[in-house]
């Protein structure tokens, strides 16, 4: 006869915890069939597939696990390192957003370095091919702001661009007109902090 | 006699008897063989994640251990992949070259640079098609290695002037098997029997330019990117 590895005084825990574990798993709600359609995918590939951004990492839009109906948008993400004044670095990424569809929306200055010599965010828009926008946030810093660099004039630019899930409605797309991202403040403009229209995408909204 | 012949009798019906159940025998052994061949023939033409992951780990370049990480919560999966580091002492554009020709050497074929300055940071797609619609994508990262000291990579001491000049970052992906049931996540120069003539880039303007056009900040690029992370899905609904 096998022996009771389980002192029977415990049982009424164990099978407690047992019930517990199971009704929590099934709290858990599962992902809907309709998270990724299409659609999704169609804004997936364009952001994958952009020459300008050249992703080190993309996201399909989906359902985001273990939440109460909440749905990520699309996302590509990449960083690179370029030489050069900040000003000029910015400019020339502009310009070659441009040859592929992007426009700036407006431009801001790092919370902590709305004065001269902080790093600044470009506010760019793309337009989709089944009618919707791509919204990128291009980050500049100076890697002179580490102690431990040697090149003030080398940047780190960084590009986040969001497409919205099919659930979701489009961005808000402000009016096109010229942003010069050089009268910023922290760029050594007299503008102020903020040039344009920024804020034209949330990332994650209710279905 | 009457015992015997009913005996008889008996035995004939057990000899036809028996005779059907062999035909019907052999009938059911030539549907099991037939199923088990068109199963087989069917599992020659899937490729598993195992299969995927030896098949990376078969190539010639690069070279290094497989992984197979992340989840399938949420109709997410894992894909294989295999990441190596070197140093070099050249500028990123030329340790970039020095890369691709390996890979190229291999059997990748590159499709999509991305170039600047001389000090640059360059970037570079190389795909590859591995067996049963099975392919892989690479990435070729060659960076000063203060950029990935900003970014929290170990690679050296903070402070520390001495080192390498460049660190090649090598990251290739292998496809799954649920990317064979579906190819929406399959960057569309691998679709349809993969890379031809035309997708094939000539890096050496980007490369070229990137190592002797000193001051310049514009970025380049020449081809399509073909990305494909480690962790795909989930699938569209259909």
């Amino acid at each position: 006869m096998s022996r009771v590895l389980v002192p029977r005084r415990r049982l009424p825990t164990l099978v407690g915890g047992a019930v517990v574990l199971a009704l929590l798993g099934a709290c858990v709600p599962s992902a809907p069939a309709d998270q990724t359609t299409a659609v999704d995918v169609e804004r997936y590939q364009e952001l994958a597939t952009d020459p300008w951004i050249g992703a080190d990492d993309v996201r399909v839009a989906r359902y985001r696990f273990g939440s109460n109906g909440l749905f990520d948008d699309g996302l590509a993400s990449t960083r690179r390192q370029v030489t050069g004044e900040r000003l000029a670095v910015l400019t020339a990424e502009i310009a070659a957003a441009a040859t592929v569809g992007w426009w700036v929306a407006g431009a801001t200055c790092d919370t902590a370095g709305a004065a001269s010599g902080g790093g600044a965010s470009v506010e760019l828009i793309r337009a989709l091919a089944d009618g919707s926008s791509a919204v990128g946030t291009m980050t500049i810093t100076s890697r002179g702001d580490s102690a431990t660099d040697t090149a003030p004039t080398s940047q780190t630019v960084s590009v986040v661009a969001e497409v919205p899930h099919h659930s979701h409605p489009d961005p808000v797309v402000p009016d096109r007109v010229p942003v010069d991202v050089g009268t910023l403040s922290c760029l050594g403009g007299s503008a102020g902090a903020t040039v344009g229209q920024v804020g034209a995408f949330e990332p994650v909204r209710d279905r | 006699m009457r015992r015997t012949r009913r005996r008889s009798v008996v035995a004939r019906g057990a000899f036809r008897g028996g005779r059907e159940h062999r035909a019907r025998r052999r009938a059911l052994g030539a549907g099991v063989l037939i199923a088990a061949v068109l199963g087989l023939a069917g599992c020659s033409q899937g490729v598993s994640r195992q299969d995927a992951a030896d098949l990376l780990g078969s190539q010639v370049w690069p070279v290094g251990p497989v992984t197979v990480d992340g989840t399938t919560d949420g109709g997410r999966f894992p894909r294989p992949s295999i990441t190596t580091r070197t140093d070099s002492d050249a500028t990123p554009a030329r340790a970039a070259a020095s890369a691709v020709d390996d890979a190229v050497a291999a059997g990748w074929i590159p499709v999509y640079a991305r170039c600047a300055g001389p000090d640059d940071e360059v970037v570079v797609h190389v795909v590859r098609q591995l067996r049963d619609g099975a392919v892989a994508v690479a990435t070729i990262d060659a960076a000063d290695p203060a950029v990935l000291r900003q970014e929290g990579v170990g690679v050296g001491r903070p402070g520390e002037q001495d080192g390498p000049r460049t660190v090649v970052r090598i990251s290739a992906v292998a496809s799954a098997p649920e990317d064979l049931d579906d190819d929406a996540f399959i960057p569309p120069v691998l679709r349809d029997g993969g890379p031809g003539p035309g997708d094939r880039v000539d890096l050496g303007d980007c490369l070229a330019s990137a190592a002797q056009e000193p001051g310049t900040v514009a970025p380049r690029w020449i081809g399509t990117p073909a990305v494909l992370p480690r962790e795909g899905g989930p699938l569209p609904a259909r």
